[in-house]
């Protein structure tokens, strides 16, 4: 069975043998999810973190903002959560559902992720100054995987948000999932393809909604990559990596993933393509 | 980066993932879900589940296809209830290109087949004796059951499918009982309805709103496929609620 839902700012899908109940809680992750973390809606409890004050949050809003900020140190800022108002001054603030402006925009010069403060003892965040978070490489990629996690007792499932992938077990076929990394010029080609089980795959592209991707450090779209796929046992990890990979560009790109101990296929922007040795061809 | 040096493990982010999963997934889905029965109440975007025996490539919606065979028996399409009807607009049918064959490696394929020996619940319009892809594989619609006749009036039809990129509107004319025109006649997506150009003369040539998703454009085709089945579902002789395209 597959089910679809529009939710997050796409469509997610779901195919797996199990109880419509199941399915729907496993869908139900996507909208708790978007609830706090989006910066699109103006009552999500992101929206709701004012500069200054310490504010306690949700485990999901928490843990998100832990993780991105982890990210965000590992990758020396090439990630960064307060990117936010500069993708917004750039014309990504609608939400995807009302299309209401969000009205964000107003551009934050100099904020990184060190103006983040976060209390793991009563997991609360502090904004040391005014600043817009942007979790969406992250908060999707989690809710794939709290997902995969109400569905991992039905074995053998596939969760599709957008492009973020998590493929539990085996296909019907008993084989691994196969799945196309799409050529990031040339419509329906493929740049590789790989089989893999209980893994998630996602892609960063600069092709889908044209140069969405920044470079934190400079606030200029990155440019060195088309497309970053990274194979992770998380969709959570696997998206905030793949961003990051874009971001760093090729070599850097792809060292990162090698030190995080996560595959990946990097496409250049001259459409040269690196892969980490491990990577799961098909 | 400013990891080296540092003296951390390769994969501590892996790790750090997994203690946020576990600890979001531990705080339980109740806990939350208030928040989302709040964002639920405006959203009110009905689900699709989709039951297939055919093997199926799934254009996933940026980046990935995965191909994979669905097990679950057909189950017949249920008509739309007078609300649905009376919106269409919020009407999503969740839609696949779909292949044969595990080996394919296309992300946009040929038009879907019937499943062999399963009756379909409603009646679907034929399709072209030729593939409109002659790379498609080897089995086609053709091993499906006979197919009826098409059932739509002549005239000139639109429709509107809307996606989380926005509307579009198409345009159908049906002349003769068949799609002899059919284009875009108004672009509401945030991105230029030019990355599906590949797909607007599908209907011509399938006689059928099935058209393929376009690789890096797929919610723009859903829209598409969504504003072409409304209209041909207004075309329609019979039953204004038949679906015009199971799937």
């Amino acid at each position: 069975m597959i089910r679809a839902e529009v939710a997050m700012g796409t469509t997610v899908s779901i195919e797996v043998d199990a109880p419509d109940s199941a399915v729907d809680k496993a869908l139900g992750w996507f909208h708790v999810v978007e609830a706090h973390c989006s910066r699109f809606d103006a009552a999500s409890e992101l929206r709701c973190l004012t500069a200054g004050r310490r504010t306690p949050v949700s485990p999901i809003l928490f843990e998100a903002v832990r993780f991105a900020l982890q990210v965000a140190e590992e990758t020396g800022g090439a990630f960064d959560p307060t990117i936010g108002a500069r993708m917004a001054a750039r014309g990504y603030n609608r939400h995807h559902r009302t299309r209401e402006i969000s009205g964000q925009g107003q551009a934050e010069g100099g904020v990184s992720f060190r103006d983040v403060e976060i209390d793991a003892q009563d997991h609360t965040i502090l904004l040391r100054r005014a600043l817009t978070l942007d979790l969406g490489a992250v908060a999707k990629g989690l809710a794939v995987d709290a997902a995969a996690r109400e569905l991992r007792q039905f074995r053998n499932f596939a969760i599709d948000a957008g492009g973020d992938l998590f493929l539990g077990g085996c296909n019907p076929q008993g084989e691994p999932w196969s799945a196309g990394i799409r050529h990031p010029r040339i419509r329906g080609e493929l740049v590789d393809r790989i089989r893999v089980s209980d893994r998630a795959v996602c892609t960063s592209g600069d092709y889908e909604r044209g140069g969405h991707i920044l470079d934190p450090r400079t606030g200029a779209a990155a440019q060195a990559v088309a497309s970053a796929t990274v194979v992770a046992p998380g969709a959570m990890l696997a998206d905030a990596l793949a961003t990051a990979a874009f971001v760093l560009g090729p070599e850097k790109g792809l060292s990162l993933l090698m030190q995080m101990g996560v595959e990946g296929l990097i496409v250049t922007a001259g459409l040269a393509c690196l892969r980490t040795p491990g990577f799961p061809h098909a | 980066m400013s990891r080296g040096g540092k003296g951390k493990l390769p994969n501590d982010l892996i790790a750090a993932s997994c203690a946020a999963v576990l600890a979001v997934y531990a705080a339980g889905y109740s806990r939350t879900r208030d928040a989302a029965k709040r964002l639920e109440t405006h959203a009110q975007e009905p689900r699709l589940t989709v039951q297939t025996q055919r093997a199926r490539t799934i254009a996933a919606q940026s980046d990935v296809a995965i191909t994979r065979l669905a097990v679950a028996p057909p189950e017949p399409a249920l008509p739309d209830s007078p609300a649905e009807v009376a919106r269409p607009r919020r009407r999503h049918h969740r839609s696949s290109s779909a292949t044969v064959g595990a080996a394919d490696t296309r992300v946009a394929a040929a038009a879907p087949d019937p499943a062999p020996g399963a009756p379909p619940a409603i009646a679907p319009v034929p399709l072209p004796t030729e593939s409109a892809d002659p790379s498609a594989p080897a089995v086609t619609a053709s091993e499906g059951p006979a197919l009826p006749e098409a059932k739509w009036r002549d005239g000139v039809y639109t429709g509107t499918g809307d996606s989380a990129h926005g509307d579009i509107e198409a345009r159908v004319v049906i002349k003769g009982g068949r799609i002899v025109e059919a284009g875009i006649s108004a672009c509401g997506t945030r991105y230029p309805c030019s990355v599906i150009d590949s797909i607007l003369q599908q209907p011509v040539e399938r006689q059928s709103a099935k058209v393929d998703y376009v690789s890096h454009a797929t919610e723009s085709s859903y829209a598409y496929y969504f504003a072409l089945d409304e209209a041909l579902k207004a075309a329609l002789v019979h039953d204004p609620g038949e679906t015009t395209d199971p799937r």
